[in-house]
């Protein structure tokens, strides 16, 4: 008898228990919440406040930014700023854009162009010196940049490439070599052998191989170095303020720093420049953002 | 047949060199090239482009490092501030970055929306960012003066950068701001790498949170965090551009604020003394050797299993 009572009342004794427990778990759990949320929220913020800030300034008036009180919002918004930057010749916003893109523009086809095949080769070959190699590529990025950039400058001189685009665009084509032949190889080891194996049985050559069968699969992985590479290259300041010295080929990273230099108390018109380079760099990151962070993730924690 | 088969035999083993050609030319030309003239040059006279390279030895150097008036004393500010500056800057972005990538490994809804909002500062130009900072400090009508008056702890505005005698600790603070989403991204991806189990089996055995981040989370995080702290140190010891931007506010320069990747520049690019800018860049490298050997003895074992 005693046996089949028991199974009958253990639940009837443990309900009103689990209950209460399940009352407190669901507080906890929302308390747990609240805290994260909270955390997150200071992060966000912490994060993300000057960025507010800068879009704030760019639209606000002088008068109100000189007031005695900071306001949060802009109290008078007006798109004066944009408009003075856009026709300032001191800004010279169209030239140093058109600058801006196109050597990050050739310098990124540059330097996939080199890179893509170099990692190709680095995935699917054994040959001698691919350890040198491999380690001459790591070793590059712990070469202080100032030091480079001494014998860069001698170099450029000698070949008539100072104050030219040429100039930067090789520059930052070599500069990204590591990060692309590293990245791009990593897209090539993803791709099983098999697949280009079957096309060379079909008559395809390697090349042919690589160009017809290979090179489309690894196509998004191309697209997300070069991506990071054009907005590198979109960004870069050190360089370009060495490399560069005539105003009418500056590019935007320097010509915005230049601009305030003229400008030195109205901020306001700084900031709508600062917004303006930095809207395509965003979204360009942001098409590419889920890649690029998986990428340099792998990258850099190997 | 017999040919063709000669053929590919011979393609396959060319094949490799062919394909890694430019790459390599590229090196040679735009990267070892320009590192090994440049401490070329830190040995020879040379101070502008138009100048004849002429041998002097270790001239440069012994000028840099003795005696304590012009260049040597801005070299051993800068030699002071650089260590300072990356220690500190470092430290602050492992302790920030490592709080933000616990917080963001937790799983809680809309977690990805927090963690787009550390990539938003990732994404943008640091000229812009550096830009933004300085308005902030801006003695006039900056927030940040306006809120530390407001709030008594300063009695007055103050300037806080770009004077000759300015301090670096403003700078310091927009390079923590600048570089702990980034860190946060990489600890992140090393958390996430950390067996469940582990955690479960602790929960378990009633470990309490702070023994579980110190007898699991750490000691599997060993190898991330060694690995990310190396390379912020090799980064921000060599970082220019918030130093120059944020510290100069345009031409001017105070070497207060300067670290030696800033003096090197100042040195060979302002003051047209490119031998002496590289024996400072040649001298800055060689204190970080430890760590670069270090990290290169590590990236070796990377390339060996490749």
């Amino acid at each position: 008898m005693a046996t089949l009572v028991r199974p009958q009342s253990k639940p009837q004794i443990e309900r009103p228990v689990r209950s209460w427990l399940s009352v407190r778990r669901y507080l906890r759990r929302g308390a747990r919440l609240v805290i994260l949320y909270l955390l997150a929220a200071l992060v966000a913020i912490i994060c993300l406040f000057p960025i507010m800030w800068m879009v704030k300034t760019s639209f606000e008036t002088a008068q109100s930014m000189r007031s005695s009180q900071v306001q949060f919002w802009p109290l008078e918004p007006t798109l004066k700023n944009y408009l003075s930057v856009l026709s300032n010749p001191n800004a010279a916003i169209g030239r140093s854009t058109l600058n801006s893109i196109i050597v990050a523009s050739f310098s990124t086809l540059l330097n996939i162009a080199i890179t893509t095949t170099a990692g190709y080769a680095l995935s699917r070959f054994e040959f001698k010196g691919k350890v040198v190699f491999g380690m001459y590529l790591l070793l590059v990025y712990m070469i202080p940049r100032t030091l480079m950039l001494i014998g860069m400058f001698m170099m450029l001189a000698a070949l008539h490439l100072l104050n030219n685009w040429m100039g930067l665009i090789l520059t930052y084509a070599a500069g990204g070599i590591p990060l692309s032949v590293w990245w791009l190889k990593g897209y090539f080891d993803s791709i099983p052998v098999e697949i280009e194996e079957e096309a060379m049985v079909d008559g395809c050559g390697r090349l042919g191989a690589l160009w017809r069968v290979i090179m489309p699969l690894a196509l998004p992985g191309v697209i997300t170095v070069g991506i990071f590479q054009f907005v590198e290259g979109w960004n870069e300041f050190m360089m370009a303020l060495t490399i560069i010295q005539s105003p009418k080929l500056q590019v935007l990273p320097v010509q915005i720093v230049n601009f305030m230099g003229f400008q030195r108390v109205e901020w306001g018109p700084v900031m709508a420049f600062s917004v303006i380079v930095a809207i395509p760099a965003i979204i360009l990151f942001a098409i590419a953002q889920r890649g690029i962070v998986s990428g340099l993730m792998s990258g850099f924690t190997k | 047949m017999r040919v063709a088969l000669n053929y590919n035999r011979l393609n396959k083993r060319a094949l490799p060199y062919l394909l890694l050609i430019p790459v390599i030319v590229f090196l040679l030309m735009f990267s070892l090239y320009p590192f090994l003239s440049g401490i070329g040059y830190s040995f020879t006279s040379i101070g502008w482009i138009a100048d004849k390279a002429k041998w002097v030895g270790l001239a440069n150097y012994r000028l840099i490092t003795t005696g304590n008036v012009g260049i040597a004393r801005f070299f051993k500010l800068g030699f002071v501030q650089s260590i300072e500056w990356t220690v500190l800057v470092v430290t602050g972005q492992l302790i920030a970055g490592m709080a933000v990538a616990l917080l963001l490994n937790e799983k809680f809804p809309g977690r990805f929306l927090f963690r787009t909002a550390i990539l938003v500062p990732i994404a943008m130009p640091t000229v812009i960012l550096a830009l933004t900072w300085q308005w902030m400090y801006d003695p006039f009508y900056g927030l940040i003066n306006f809120y530390l008056v407001k709030a008594g702890i300063l009695q007055h505005p103050i300037i806080w950068v770009g004077q000759p005698n300015s301090s670096i600790w403003p700078l310091i603070v927009v390079a923590i701001w600048r570089g702990f989403p980034f860190m946060s991204l990489m600890l992140l991806s090393g958390l996430q790498s950390i067996p469940q189990e582990l955690y479960e089996a602790a929960k378990v055995d009633g470990a309490s949170m702070l023994d579980r981040f110190r007898h699991i989370t750490l000691p599997q995080m060993r190898t991330t965090i060694t690995i990310t702290i190396i390379l912020h140190i090799l980064w921000w010891w060599n970082h220019f551009d918030i130093i120059m931007i944020v510290g100069t506010g345009g031409t001017q320069f105070g070497y207060g604020s300067a670290t030696l990747p800033l003096v090197a520049w100042f040195e060979a690019f302002r003051w047209n003394h490119l031998a002496r800018g590289a024996a400072i860049s040649v001298i800055s490298m060689l204190l970080l050797g430890g760590l670069i050997i270090w990290n290169a003895r590590r990236e070796l074992k990377a390339v060996n299993e490749m």
